[in-house]
Protein backbone atom coordinates (compact mmCIF):
# COMPACT_ATOMS: atom_id res chain seq x y z
CA UNK A 1 0.00 0.00 0.00
CA UNK A 2 1.36 3.43 -0.96
CA UNK A 3 1.94 6.22 1.74
CA UNK A 4 -0.88 8.48 -0.65
CA UNK A 5 -3.82 5.62 -0.40
CA UNK A 6 -2.93 5.25 3.40
CA UNK A 7 -3.80 8.81 3.62
CA UNK A 8 -6.87 8.78 1.28
CA UNK A 9 -7.95 5.38 3.81
CA UNK A 10 -7.31 7.44 7.10
CA UNK A 11 -9.25 10.45 5.28
CA UNK A 12 -12.11 8.18 4.45
CA UNK A 13 -12.22 6.54 8.25
CA UNK A 14 -12.39 10.36 9.64
CA UNK A 15 -15.39 11.46 6.70
CA UNK A 16 -17.42 8.80 8.10
CA UNK A 17 -16.61 9.52 11.65
CA UNK A 18 -17.39 13.18 11.28
CA UNK A 19 -20.58 11.94 9.07
CA UNK A 20 -21.59 9.31 12.02
CA UNK A 21 -21.32 12.33 14.48
CA UNK A 22 -23.13 14.45 11.85
CA UNK A 23 -25.60 12.15 12.04
CA UNK A 24 -25.76 11.66 15.81
CA UNK A 25 -25.32 15.68 16.72
CA UNK A 26 -28.26 16.39 14.09
CA UNK A 27 -31.09 13.32 15.43
CA UNK A 28 -32.47 16.46 17.29
CA UNK A 29 -33.30 18.39 14.75
CA UNK A 30 -35.99 15.76 13.41
CA UNK A 31 -36.92 14.40 15.89
CA UNK A 32 -36.50 16.83 19.13
CA UNK A 33 -39.48 17.97 19.18
CA UNK A 34 -41.73 14.88 18.41
CA UNK A 35 -39.85 12.99 21.75
CA UNK A 36 -40.71 16.10 23.43
CA UNK A 37 -44.47 16.01 22.67
CA UNK A 38 -44.70 12.63 23.02
CA UNK A 39 -45.26 11.86 19.58
CA UNK A 40 -42.81 9.52 19.07
CA UNK A 41 -41.20 7.00 21.73
CA UNK A 42 -37.53 8.10 21.97
CA UNK A 43 -36.19 4.76 20.18
CA UNK A 44 -38.97 4.48 17.75
CA UNK A 45 -38.13 8.25 16.92
CA UNK A 46 -33.93 7.32 16.15
CA UNK A 47 -35.24 3.85 14.15
CA UNK A 48 -37.22 6.33 11.53
CA UNK A 49 -35.20 9.36 11.47
CA UNK A 50 -32.02 6.61 11.03
CA UNK A 51 -33.96 4.81 8.36
CA UNK A 52 -35.33 8.32 6.16
CA UNK A 53 -31.63 9.89 6.53
CA UNK A 54 -30.29 6.79 4.52
CA UNK A 55 -32.80 7.02 2.14
CA UNK A 56 -32.51 11.02 1.77
CA UNK A 57 -29.01 10.59 1.47
CA UNK A 58 -29.47 8.87 -2.24
CA UNK A 59 -31.44 11.57 -3.46
CA UNK A 60 -29.86 14.64 -5.16
CA UNK A 61 -26.08 15.53 -5.12
CA UNK A 62 -26.72 19.34 -5.45
CA UNK A 63 -25.00 20.26 -1.85
CA UNK A 64 -22.09 17.82 -2.29
CA UNK A 65 -20.98 19.40 -5.80
CA UNK A 66 -21.31 23.14 -3.52
CA UNK A 67 -18.85 21.63 -0.75
CA UNK A 68 -16.70 19.56 -3.06
CA UNK A 69 -15.64 23.08 -5.47
CA UNK A 70 -17.14 25.80 -3.07
CA UNK A 71 -15.06 26.02 0.26
CA UNK A 72 -11.30 26.03 -1.00
CA UNK A 73 -9.35 25.72 -4.32
CA UNK A 74 -9.02 22.21 -5.07
CA UNK A 75 -5.86 22.31 -6.68
CA UNK A 76 -4.32 23.57 -3.84
CA UNK A 77 -5.42 21.08 -1.26
CA UNK A 78 -3.68 17.71 -0.46
CA UNK A 79 -5.72 14.72 1.34
CA UNK A 80 -3.89 15.71 4.88
CA UNK A 81 -5.56 19.01 4.52
CA UNK A 82 -9.15 17.31 4.22
CA UNK A 83 -8.21 14.91 6.70
CA UNK A 84 -7.42 17.76 9.17
CA UNK A 85 -10.41 19.46 8.33
CA UNK A 86 -12.34 16.83 9.35
CA UNK A 87 -10.40 16.54 12.89
CA UNK A 88 -11.33 19.99 13.30
CA UNK A 89 -14.66 19.63 12.50
CA UNK A 90 -15.11 16.00 14.68
CA UNK A 91 -13.64 18.05 17.46
CA UNK A 92 -15.91 21.00 17.39
CA UNK A 93 -19.19 18.59 16.87
CA UNK A 94 -18.49 16.11 19.93
CA UNK A 95 -17.68 19.22 22.22
CA UNK A 96 -20.86 20.79 21.32
CA UNK A 97 -22.64 17.44 21.69
CA UNK A 98 -20.97 17.40 25.46
CA UNK A 99 -22.38 20.68 26.32
CA UNK A 100 -25.69 19.89 24.72
CA UNK A 101 -25.54 22.29 22.15
CA UNK A 102 -27.34 21.93 18.36
CA UNK A 103 -24.95 23.86 16.86
CA UNK A 104 -24.16 23.52 12.97
CA UNK A 105 -21.96 20.68 11.83
CA UNK A 106 -22.10 22.20 8.24
CA UNK A 107 -20.02 25.08 9.99
CA UNK A 108 -17.99 22.84 11.59
CA UNK A 109 -16.74 21.24 8.47
CA UNK A 110 -16.29 24.59 6.54
CA UNK A 111 -14.65 25.79 9.68
CA UNK A 112 -11.78 22.67 10.20
CA UNK A 113 -11.49 22.80 6.30
CA UNK A 114 -10.78 26.51 5.61
CA UNK A 115 -8.11 26.22 8.87
CA UNK A 116 -6.16 23.09 7.83
CA UNK A 117 -6.22 24.90 3.84
CA UNK A 118 -5.00 27.85 5.34
CA UNK A 119 -2.03 25.91 7.24
CA UNK A 120 -1.47 23.93 3.88
CA UNK A 121 -1.68 26.63 1.18
CA UNK A 122 -2.63 29.99 2.90
CA UNK A 123 -5.52 32.12 2.48
CA UNK A 124 -5.17 32.56 -1.14
CA UNK A 125 -6.59 29.10 -1.69
CA UNK A 126 -9.88 29.76 0.36
CA UNK A 127 -12.85 30.41 -1.86
CA UNK A 128 -14.07 33.04 0.35
CA UNK A 129 -16.79 34.40 -2.40
CA UNK A 130 -17.56 30.96 -2.95
CA UNK A 131 -17.96 30.55 1.09
CA UNK A 132 -20.22 33.74 1.57
CA UNK A 133 -22.46 33.33 -1.03
CA UNK A 134 -23.52 29.72 -1.07
CA UNK A 135 -22.46 28.42 2.43
CA UNK A 136 -22.39 31.41 5.24
CA UNK A 137 -25.25 33.56 4.11
CA UNK A 138 -27.60 31.29 3.36
CA UNK A 139 -26.77 29.78 6.66
CA UNK A 140 -27.50 33.05 8.36
CA UNK A 141 -30.59 33.79 6.62
CA UNK A 142 -32.30 30.17 7.35
CA UNK A 143 -32.62 30.12 10.90
CA UNK A 144 -34.39 34.00 10.34
CA UNK A 145 -36.71 32.53 7.19
CA UNK A 146 -37.72 29.37 9.23
CA UNK A 147 -38.34 31.10 12.20
CA UNK A 148 -40.78 33.64 10.00
CA UNK A 149 -42.49 30.87 8.29
CA UNK A 150 -42.71 28.84 11.83
CA UNK A 151 -44.06 31.95 13.34
CA UNK A 152 -46.75 32.38 10.41
CA UNK A 153 -47.73 28.88 10.58
CA UNK A 154 -48.49 28.62 14.59
CA UNK A 155 -50.54 31.30 14.36
CA UNK A 156 -52.40 30.31 11.03
CA UNK A 157 -52.87 27.11 13.12
CA UNK A 158 -54.02 28.80 15.95
CA UNK A 159 -56.73 30.88 14.78
CA UNK A 160 -57.75 28.11 12.55
CA UNK A 161 -58.65 25.68 15.83
CA UNK A 162 -59.12 27.83 18.49
CA UNK A 163 -62.67 26.92 18.48
CA UNK A 164 -62.40 23.44 18.39
CA UNK A 165 -61.37 20.47 21.37
CA UNK A 166 -57.87 21.08 22.44
CA UNK A 167 -57.67 17.07 23.26
CA UNK A 168 -58.45 16.47 19.89
CA UNK A 169 -56.45 18.79 17.85
CA UNK A 170 -53.37 18.18 19.79
CA UNK A 171 -53.80 14.49 19.32
CA UNK A 172 -54.28 15.03 15.50
CA UNK A 173 -51.19 17.02 15.33
CA UNK A 174 -49.49 14.38 17.28
CA UNK A 175 -50.20 12.30 14.17
CA UNK A 176 -49.13 15.25 11.41
CA UNK A 177 -45.92 15.27 13.49
CA UNK A 178 -44.74 11.38 12.74
CA UNK A 179 -45.17 12.28 8.83
CA UNK A 180 -44.09 16.43 9.61
CA UNK A 181 -40.60 14.69 11.71
CA UNK A 182 -40.28 11.99 8.83
CA UNK A 183 -40.01 15.08 6.33
CA UNK A 184 -37.57 16.67 8.69
CA UNK A 185 -35.38 13.11 8.48
CA UNK A 186 -35.46 12.69 4.61
CA UNK A 187 -34.39 16.33 4.34
CA UNK A 188 -31.35 15.65 6.76
CA UNK A 189 -30.63 12.81 4.97
CA UNK A 190 -30.38 14.70 1.81
CA UNK A 191 -28.88 17.67 2.53
CA UNK A 192 -26.29 16.45 5.60
CA UNK A 193 -24.90 13.59 3.83
CA UNK A 194 -23.89 15.08 0.76
CA UNK A 195 -21.42 16.98 3.02
CA UNK A 196 -19.59 14.13 3.68
CA UNK A 197 -19.97 12.87 0.25
CA UNK A 198 -18.45 15.93 -0.94
CA UNK A 199 -15.09 15.77 1.38
CA UNK A 200 -14.56 12.21 0.22
CA UNK A 201 -15.29 13.25 -3.42
CA UNK A 202 -12.84 16.16 -2.43
CA UNK A 203 -10.08 13.87 -1.19
CA UNK A 204 -10.38 11.57 -4.01
CA UNK A 205 -9.79 14.37 -5.96
CA UNK A 206 -6.47 15.17 -4.49
CA UNK A 207 -4.77 12.19 -4.45
CA UNK A 208 -5.71 11.89 -8.15
CA UNK A 209 -8.05 8.84 -7.43
CA UNK A 210 -10.82 10.43 -9.42
CA UNK A 211 -10.67 13.47 -11.54
CA UNK A 212 -11.30 17.29 -10.98
CA UNK A 213 -14.49 17.03 -12.67
CA UNK A 214 -15.74 13.48 -11.69
CA UNK A 215 -18.98 12.67 -9.82
CA UNK A 216 -19.33 11.86 -6.40
CA UNK A 217 -18.32 7.38 -6.82
CA UNK A 218 -21.69 5.78 -5.89
CA UNK A 219 -19.85 3.85 -2.99
CA UNK A 220 -18.91 6.88 -1.69
CA UNK A 221 -22.52 7.97 -1.36
CA UNK A 222 -23.23 4.26 -0.32
CA UNK A 223 -21.28 4.83 2.35
CA UNK A 224 -21.98 7.89 3.38
CA UNK A 225 -25.69 7.28 3.80
CA UNK A 226 -24.53 4.43 6.10
CA UNK A 227 -22.80 6.37 8.70
CA UNK A 228 -25.31 9.16 8.96
CA UNK A 229 -27.92 6.51 9.68
CA UNK A 230 -26.56 4.59 12.07
CA UNK A 231 -25.12 7.77 13.80
CA UNK A 232 -29.14 9.32 14.00
CA UNK A 233 -30.17 5.73 14.93
CA UNK A 234 -27.43 6.32 17.91
CA UNK A 235 -29.13 9.18 19.06
CA UNK A 236 -27.58 12.30 20.41
CA UNK A 237 -29.54 12.48 23.51
CA UNK A 238 -28.16 15.75 24.84
CA UNK A 239 -28.71 17.85 22.20
CA UNK A 240 -32.59 16.60 21.38
CA UNK A 241 -33.00 17.34 24.83
CA UNK A 242 -31.87 21.06 24.82
CA UNK A 243 -34.10 21.17 21.72
CA UNK A 244 -36.99 19.67 22.50
CA UNK A 245 -37.04 20.80 26.26
CA UNK A 246 -34.64 23.74 26.70
CA UNK A 247 -35.67 26.07 24.07
CA UNK A 248 -39.36 26.51 24.67
CA UNK A 249 -42.10 23.81 25.81
CA UNK A 250 -43.96 23.16 22.75
CA UNK A 251 -47.20 21.72 22.20
CA UNK A 252 -47.94 19.02 19.23
CA UNK A 253 -49.26 21.83 16.68
CA UNK A 254 -46.39 23.37 17.77
CA UNK A 255 -44.21 20.63 16.96
CA UNK A 256 -45.94 19.35 13.74
CA UNK A 257 -45.34 23.64 12.05
CA UNK A 258 -41.95 23.53 13.53
CA UNK A 259 -41.34 20.29 11.60
CA UNK A 260 -43.38 21.28 8.20
CA UNK A 261 -41.54 24.80 7.59
CA UNK A 262 -37.58 22.99 8.40
CA UNK A 263 -38.32 20.49 6.24
CA UNK A 264 -39.72 22.57 3.59
CA UNK A 265 -36.66 25.00 4.17
CA UNK A 266 -34.25 22.46 4.40
CA UNK A 267 -35.44 20.71 1.39
CA UNK A 268 -35.75 24.18 -0.48
CA UNK A 269 -32.31 25.16 -0.22
CA UNK A 270 -30.84 21.95 -0.96
CA UNK A 271 -32.84 21.67 -4.35
CA UNK A 272 -31.25 25.14 -4.63
CA UNK A 273 -27.52 24.06 -4.06
CA UNK A 274 -27.36 25.83 -0.87
CA UNK A 275 -25.52 23.83 1.86
CA UNK A 276 -27.89 25.16 4.94
CA UNK A 277 -27.19 24.01 8.56
CA UNK A 278 -30.23 22.09 9.28
CA UNK A 279 -29.43 22.36 12.66
CA UNK A 280 -30.00 26.48 12.31
CA UNK A 281 -33.16 26.01 10.15
CA UNK A 282 -34.49 23.62 13.20
CA UNK A 283 -33.58 25.76 16.18
CA UNK A 284 -34.80 28.45 13.97
CA UNK A 285 -38.30 26.95 13.55
CA UNK A 286 -38.29 26.12 17.34
CA UNK A 287 -38.22 29.84 18.10
CA UNK A 288 -40.84 30.68 15.63
CA UNK A 289 -43.44 28.27 16.78
CA UNK A 290 -42.54 29.57 20.71
CA UNK A 291 -42.52 33.18 20.01
CA UNK A 292 -45.82 32.97 17.19
CA UNK A 293 -47.61 31.26 20.15
CA UNK A 294 -46.30 33.83 22.51
CA UNK A 295 -44.92 30.32 25.03
CA UNK A 296 -42.29 31.30 27.23
CA UNK A 297 -38.52 31.16 25.73
CA UNK A 298 -35.22 30.05 27.83
CA UNK A 299 -33.31 32.87 26.11
CA UNK A 300 -30.31 32.04 28.12
CA UNK A 301 -30.76 28.45 26.40
CA UNK A 302 -30.84 30.39 23.14
CA UNK A 303 -28.00 32.66 24.18
CA UNK A 304 -25.95 29.86 24.47
CA UNK A 305 -27.14 28.39 21.08
CA UNK A 306 -26.75 31.50 19.70
CA UNK A 307 -22.99 31.87 20.75
CA UNK A 308 -21.70 28.41 19.63
CA UNK A 309 -23.20 29.17 15.94
CA UNK A 310 -21.04 32.76 15.93
CA UNK A 311 -18.08 31.01 16.95
CA UNK A 312 -17.99 27.45 15.19
CA UNK A 313 -16.46 28.64 11.97
CA UNK A 314 -13.17 30.11 13.83
CA UNK A 315 -12.97 27.49 17.00
CA UNK A 316 -13.81 24.58 13.88
CA UNK A 317 -11.01 26.71 11.53
CA UNK A 318 -8.75 26.99 14.78
CA UNK A 319 -9.00 22.70 15.31
CA UNK A 320 -8.53 21.97 11.89
CA UNK A 321 -5.01 24.77 11.77
CA UNK A 322 -4.00 22.92 14.74
CA UNK A 323 -4.44 19.14 13.54
CA UNK A 324 -2.85 20.38 10.51
CA UNK A 325 0.69 21.80 11.74
CA UNK A 326 0.98 18.63 13.61
CA UNK A 327 0.21 16.40 10.99
CA UNK A 328 2.65 18.55 8.43
CA UNK A 329 5.12 19.12 11.30
CA UNK A 330 6.19 15.65 11.59
CA UNK A 331 5.36 14.69 7.99
CA UNK A 332 3.93 12.16 5.53
CA UNK A 333 1.85 8.94 6.35
CA UNK A 334 3.22 9.03 9.71
CA UNK A 335 2.04 12.55 9.98
CA UNK A 336 -1.55 11.90 9.54
CA UNK A 337 -1.04 8.74 11.34
CA UNK A 338 0.18 10.46 14.67
CA UNK A 339 -2.42 12.94 14.44
CA UNK A 340 -5.27 10.67 14.09
CA UNK A 341 -3.86 8.71 16.92
CA UNK A 342 -3.60 12.35 19.02
CA UNK A 343 -7.17 13.34 17.59
CA UNK A 344 -8.39 9.60 19.01
CA UNK A 345 -7.41 10.07 22.45
CA UNK A 346 -9.45 13.54 22.19
CA UNK A 347 -12.60 12.12 21.08
CA UNK A 348 -12.58 9.15 23.77
CA UNK A 349 -11.96 11.98 26.36
CA UNK A 350 -15.07 13.85 25.36
CA UNK A 351 -17.07 10.84 25.84
CA UNK A 352 -15.64 9.62 28.86
CA UNK A 353 -16.91 13.36 30.55
CA UNK A 354 -20.18 13.14 28.72
CA UNK A 355 -20.15 9.39 31.22
CA UNK A 356 -20.70 11.91 34.23
CA UNK A 357 -23.56 13.13 33.62
CA UNK A 358 -25.19 10.62 30.69
CA UNK A 359 -28.29 12.08 28.85
CA UNK A 360 -30.40 8.67 27.39
CA UNK A 361 -33.46 7.97 26.02
CA UNK A 362 -34.63 7.27 29.71
CA UNK A 363 -34.39 10.74 31.34
CA UNK A 364 -34.07 12.51 27.97
CA UNK A 365 -37.84 14.16 28.51
CA UNK A 366 -37.30 14.81 32.38
CA UNK A 367 -38.05 18.00 33.46
CA UNK A 368 -35.67 20.49 33.28
CA UNK A 369 -35.79 22.47 36.71
CA UNK A 370 -37.21 25.93 36.84
CA UNK A 371 -33.70 28.64 37.00
CA UNK A 372 -31.65 26.43 35.21
CA UNK A 373 -29.00 28.16 33.39
CA UNK A 374 -28.75 24.96 30.58
CA UNK A 375 -31.07 22.69 29.61
CA UNK A 376 -28.73 19.32 30.97
CA UNK A 377 -29.78 19.86 34.48
CA UNK A 378 -32.29 17.49 35.95
CA UNK A 379 -34.03 17.40 38.86
CA UNK A 380 -31.86 15.28 41.28
CA UNK A 381 -29.19 17.79 40.41
CA UNK A 382 -30.47 20.60 42.19
CA UNK A 383 -31.39 17.89 44.47
CA UNK A 384 -27.75 17.19 45.60
CA UNK A 385 -26.52 20.37 45.38
CA UNK A 386 -29.25 21.14 48.35
CA UNK A 387 -27.90 18.06 49.86
CA UNK A 388 -24.51 18.96 49.45
CA UNK A 389 -24.85 22.03 50.24
CA UNK A 390 -27.08 21.35 53.60
CA UNK B 1 -1.58 37.94 12.73
CA UNK B 2 -2.51 33.93 12.74
CA UNK B 3 -3.60 31.97 9.84
CA UNK B 4 -7.42 32.16 11.07
CA UNK B 5 -7.28 36.07 11.71
CA UNK B 6 -5.64 35.62 7.85
CA UNK B 7 -8.36 33.20 6.60
CA UNK B 8 -11.13 35.92 8.00
CA UNK B 9 -9.31 38.84 6.10
CA UNK B 10 -9.64 36.91 2.99
CA UNK B 11 -13.16 36.55 3.22
CA UNK B 12 -13.93 39.81 3.82
CA UNK B 13 -11.52 41.06 1.48
CA UNK B 14 -13.70 38.67 -1.46
CA UNK B 15 -17.05 40.46 0.15
CA UNK B 16 -15.80 43.57 -0.35
CA UNK B 17 -14.71 42.66 -3.98
CA UNK B 18 -17.06 40.64 -5.28
CA UNK B 19 -20.72 41.73 -6.47
CA UNK B 20 -23.45 39.42 -6.65
CA UNK B 21 -22.50 37.74 -3.12
CA UNK B 22 -26.05 37.15 -1.99
CA UNK B 23 -27.98 35.06 -4.36
CA UNK B 24 -31.19 36.94 -3.48
CA UNK B 25 -33.55 34.95 -5.95
CA UNK B 26 -31.98 31.56 -4.32
CA UNK B 27 -33.44 33.24 -0.60
CA UNK B 28 -36.27 34.44 -1.77
CA UNK B 29 -37.97 31.34 -3.47
CA UNK B 30 -36.66 29.27 -0.27
CA UNK B 31 -38.63 32.27 1.97
CA UNK B 32 -41.43 31.93 -0.14
CA UNK B 33 -41.35 28.14 0.57
CA UNK B 34 -41.26 28.26 3.79
CA UNK B 35 -44.50 30.67 3.76
CA UNK B 36 -47.07 28.76 0.90
CA UNK B 37 -45.74 25.68 3.73
CA UNK B 38 -47.03 27.51 6.17
CA UNK B 39 -50.28 28.08 4.44
CA UNK B 40 -50.60 25.23 2.65
CA UNK B 41 -49.26 22.04 4.61
CA UNK B 42 -49.61 23.63 7.73
CA UNK B 43 -53.14 25.97 7.51
CA UNK B 44 -54.51 23.13 5.17
CA UNK B 45 -53.44 20.02 7.97
CA UNK B 46 -55.38 22.61 10.58
CA UNK B 47 -58.32 23.52 8.36
CA UNK B 48 -58.70 19.62 7.93
CA UNK B 49 -58.42 18.75 11.33
CA UNK B 50 -61.22 21.45 12.76
CA UNK B 51 -63.24 20.18 10.45
CA UNK B 52 -62.65 16.49 11.62
CA UNK B 53 -63.83 17.83 14.69
CA UNK B 54 -66.77 19.16 13.97
CA UNK B 55 -67.62 15.90 12.40
CA UNK B 56 -66.38 13.64 15.29
CA UNK B 57 -68.45 16.47 18.00
CA UNK B 58 -71.31 15.56 15.68
CA UNK B 59 -71.37 12.40 15.83
CA UNK B 60 -71.32 12.26 19.67
CA UNK B 61 -74.65 14.27 19.47
CA UNK B 62 -76.08 12.30 17.33
CA UNK B 63 -79.71 11.70 18.37
CA UNK B 64 -80.43 8.47 19.92
CA UNK B 65 -83.76 6.17 20.80
CA UNK B 66 -84.65 6.34 24.54
CA UNK B 67 -86.90 3.85 26.19
CA UNK B 68 -90.19 4.89 24.36
CA UNK B 69 -88.55 4.86 20.95
CA UNK B 70 -88.74 9.01 20.84
CA UNK B 71 -85.13 10.56 19.52
CA UNK B 72 -83.63 12.91 21.69
CA UNK B 73 -80.39 14.90 21.09
CA UNK B 74 -77.69 13.35 23.49
CA UNK B 75 -76.06 16.16 25.27
CA UNK B 76 -72.73 16.74 26.34
CA UNK B 77 -71.83 16.13 29.90
CA UNK B 78 -71.65 19.90 31.85
CA UNK B 79 -69.05 20.99 31.94
CA UNK B 80 -67.52 19.26 29.41
CA UNK B 81 -65.02 20.41 26.75
CA UNK B 82 -67.78 18.98 24.07
CA UNK B 83 -70.29 21.88 25.31
CA UNK B 84 -68.42 24.49 23.94
CA UNK B 85 -67.40 22.74 20.77
CA UNK B 86 -68.97 23.43 17.21
CA UNK B 87 -70.95 21.10 15.81
CA UNK B 88 -72.33 20.08 12.54
CA UNK B 89 -76.08 17.88 12.04
CA UNK B 90 -77.40 16.30 9.21
CA UNK B 91 -76.10 17.61 5.78
CA UNK B 92 -73.71 19.82 7.58
CA UNK B 93 -72.30 16.98 9.57
CA UNK B 94 -71.04 14.89 6.68
CA UNK B 95 -70.19 18.33 4.62
CA UNK B 96 -67.35 18.76 7.87
CA UNK B 97 -66.35 15.34 7.00
CA UNK B 98 -65.94 16.51 3.07
CA UNK B 99 -63.93 19.17 3.56
CA UNK B 100 -61.67 17.83 6.42
CA UNK B 101 -61.18 14.98 3.53
CA UNK B 102 -60.42 17.67 1.18
CA UNK B 103 -57.84 19.54 3.59
CA UNK B 104 -56.28 16.90 4.32
CA UNK B 105 -55.99 15.49 0.82
CA UNK B 106 -54.70 19.11 -0.20
CA UNK B 107 -52.49 18.95 2.43
CA UNK B 108 -50.73 15.43 1.11
CA UNK B 109 -51.17 16.53 -2.46
CA UNK B 110 -48.99 19.68 -1.50
CA UNK B 111 -46.49 17.22 -0.17
CA UNK B 112 -46.10 14.84 -2.83
CA UNK B 113 -45.52 17.49 -5.44
CA UNK B 114 -43.31 19.57 -3.42
CA UNK B 115 -41.57 15.84 -3.13
CA UNK B 116 -41.49 15.11 -6.76
CA UNK B 117 -40.41 18.95 -7.57
CA UNK B 118 -37.76 18.86 -4.80
CA UNK B 119 -35.70 15.58 -6.59
CA UNK B 120 -36.77 15.86 -10.17
CA UNK B 121 -33.63 18.08 -10.35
Amino acid sequence: MSASTAIVLIVIMFALTFDFTNGFHDTANAMATSIATGALKPRQAVAISGALNFLGAFLGLSVAATIATGIVDARLVTTTTVFAGLVGAITWNLLTWLLGLPSSSSHAIVGGTVGATIVQAGAGAVNGTGILSKVLIPAMASPIIAGAGAALAIWLSARITRRNHEGFVLHGYKLGQILSASMVSLAHGTNDAQKTMGIITLALIASGTIGAHAGTPFWVVAICAGAIALGTYTGGWRVIRTLGKGVTEISTQQGFAAESISSAVILGASHLGFAVSTTQVTSGSVLGVGLGKGAAVRWSVVGRMVTAWLITLPVAATFGAAANTVARGVGGVTGVVITAILAAGVFAGIFVISRRQPVTADNVNAPIPAGARHALAFEADEDAVAVAIA
Amino acid sequence: MTTVHLAFAGLLAAAATSTPIINWTGLVKVLLLAIATGVIIVGGFSLGLAALDVYVSSLHRQPTPDEHGLLAVNPPAKGSAVAAAPAATGGARYASLAVALGFFGVCMVGVVIGLIEMFSK
